[in-house]
């Protein structure tokens, strides 16, 4: 009995350790004057109003969430077919492919985003907005290989085989059949990989240009200069839509988002 | 026939991970061992581990990635051990609280700390306000706050890794340990330490190699004084326009990121075929 009331203690102050400083910028982003203070003197919106309406903030948004969308279709298109092939067949060197494909977890995003800059977007004709969707392509695609190849290890291929051998062809059996079943894992993947790339600071830091720059690179640029609650007002925002899209896929979908 | 499908379903990804990732990341690492007249020279990497600046930063890097993994370790056993134990309506939402940082930017659980900790955040204002101090404290850029911030960021992450190995733990074995007379501190650490290991391995590869490549918290709450090899490979390049010096930065830090998931995937497998035989 005193064991566990020190155990809950112990995690009652690791909770407020990880999720009271959030709070605590939620209530910062309120103040009605310029100074971060806590508990916040009067209230206002107009941080918020700040961060709808700043040009830089706004191009980020738009600019994150099109590579982020865009990044983690291709990954999807260039993973689930390989994910599959993974999973369904036997096959000499499958280690290896498998090793392949999640390699780009051995190199960090930052060195990732260097080498982009250095080696890839000069030959394709210095496109900063290109650079950005390959560099979220290539974070997604280890993680959609890893999770829905998850959810293929679970699925009973000869469900499959039935329907070919009932003469459906290769590819509508394959919709008919594999992703139907292994629906929700596709949809949790998605949405992780979206947010994951969304939220990414690495990838940006050696890409971007003063027209092409995502969120997070926006947020960074504009606190070297100065800290005030515009900054807090647009983190709260972005957690707002963590949360409506955790909830969403909870309610609506019945899908837990667990990484 | 075989054959064919099968490379008709790997071509696309394999064409556009050697295309976008292993011929950039190999070309940055290659160019660093040749010299001007292409033959293989390493010094370029001798005068840079010759001076004491990167050195630190090398350690530097290493040193906070070990206190956090540690930490998150310590805290992470007792804490996801007493979460796997709670009813499915707690778990549930402990599970979920956990989660949400972890969705949430890196960017924006920095600027929290910045918040917090700057020199008229809320904690000093705090303690100036009640006249507990005279003068508000430098937390804020020091090795200090990088590390509060390293450990927020990350605990989640032990955290999640630990609580569904926790939750296989049978509570007989704790019960029969304590009636057999083992003190429960002791009953706990040496009946759910030893069967958490392949948690905390997972956890721990993920805390160390992601402390390690974090770039948002040291560029945030660390100082000019305090760099790691994040945020000297973003000097090197975006300040210096030092091209070399930051290929062999960004060399160095996939160098030990591979490292590291070797080592921890060396101690699973050894640990697994102990446990297997």
């Amino acid at each position: 009995m005193k064991k566990s009331r020190l155990l809950l203690v112990l995690t009652v102050l690791t909770y407020i350790f990880l999720v009271g400083p959030m709070l605590i910028m939620v209530g910062t982003s309120f103040s009605s004057t310029a100074a971060v203070s806590f508990p916040p003197t009067g209230f206002s919106l107009q941080w918020y109003e700040k961060a709808f309406t700043l040009p830089s903030f706004q191009r980020g948004f738009v600019t994150s969430l099109t590579v982020s969308l865009i990044g983690t279709v291709l990954a999807m298109l260039l993973g689930i077919p390989a994910a599959y092939a993974i999973n369904k067949y036997r096959f000499r060197g499958k280690a290896l492919v498998n090793g392949f494909f999640l390699s780009p977890t051995l190199v960090p995003a930052l060195v990732l985003g260097f080498a982009l800059l250095r080696s890839f977007i000069p030959r394709i004709g210095g496109s900063v907005y290109l650079g950005l969707v390959v560099g979220y392509t290539l974070i997604a695609l280890p993680y959609i290989i890893r999770t829905t190849g998850s959810a293929m290890s679970n699925f009973d291929f000869s469900i499959e085989e039935a329907a070919r051998s009932l003469g459906t062809p290769a590819v509508p059996a394959f919709f008919l059949t594999v992703i139907p079943n292994i629906r929700s894992g596709l949809i949790s993947a998605f949405i992780l990989a979206f947010i994951n790339s969304f939220n990414d600071v690495s990838i940006g830091v050696f890409i971007s240009s003063p027209g092409t720059m995502t969120l997070p690179t926006a947020m960074q640029s504009l606190i070297i200069g100065r800290m005030d609650p515009t900054i807090a007002a647009a983190s709260v925002l972005l957690m707002l839509m963590t949360i409506l899209l955790m909830t969403l896929s909870e309610k609506l979908l019945g899908i837990k988002l667990r990484r | 026939m075989k054959k064919r499908w099968l490379l008709t379903l790997f071509a696309p990804g394999v064409v556009f991970l050697v295309l976008c990732c292993a011929w950039p990341v190999l070309r940055i690492v290659l160019q660093t061992i040749y010299d001007d007249t292409g033959a293989v020279s390493f010094a370029g990497y001798a005068s840079l581990f010759g001076k004491s600046f990167f050195r630190n930063s090398l350690l530097r890097t290493l040193r906070l990635s070990a206190i956090t993994t540690l930490v998150c370790a310590v805290v992470g056993i007792p804490v996801s051990f007493y979460i796997s134990r709670l009813a499915e309506k707690r778990k549930s939402l402990a599970i979920s609280l956990a989660t949400f940082p972890l969705l949430t930017s890196a960017i924006v659980r920095s600027i929290c700390w910045i918040v917090l900790l700057g020199k008229k955040g809320v904690i000093n204002n705090l303690l100036v306000g009640i006249g507990l101090i005279d003068k508000p404290l430098s937390i804020l850029y020091t090795e200090t706050s990088m590390l509060i911030g390293y450990i927020q960021l990350f605990m989640p992450l032990m955290l999640l890794s630990l609580v569904g190995v926790m939750e296989s733990i049978d509570d007989e074995l704790l019960q029969a340990a304590q009636t057999l007379g083992c003190p429960p501190i002791l009953a706990f650490a040496k009946v759910v330490i030893p069967l958490s290991v392949s948690g905390l391995i997972t956890g721990g590869m993920l805390v160390f190699t992601g402390t390690m490549t974090a770039y948002a918290t040291p560029n945030l709450l660390g100082g000019t004084k305090t760099k790691v090899l994040s945020t000297l490979l973003d000097q090197y390049a975006n300040v210096n326009s030092d091209w070399v010096s930051a290929s062999m930065v960004a060399a160095v830090m996939i160098f030990f990121t591979v490292l590291v998931n070797v080592l921890f995937t060396q101690i699973a497998n050894r640990l697994n075929r102990r446990q297997n035989g």
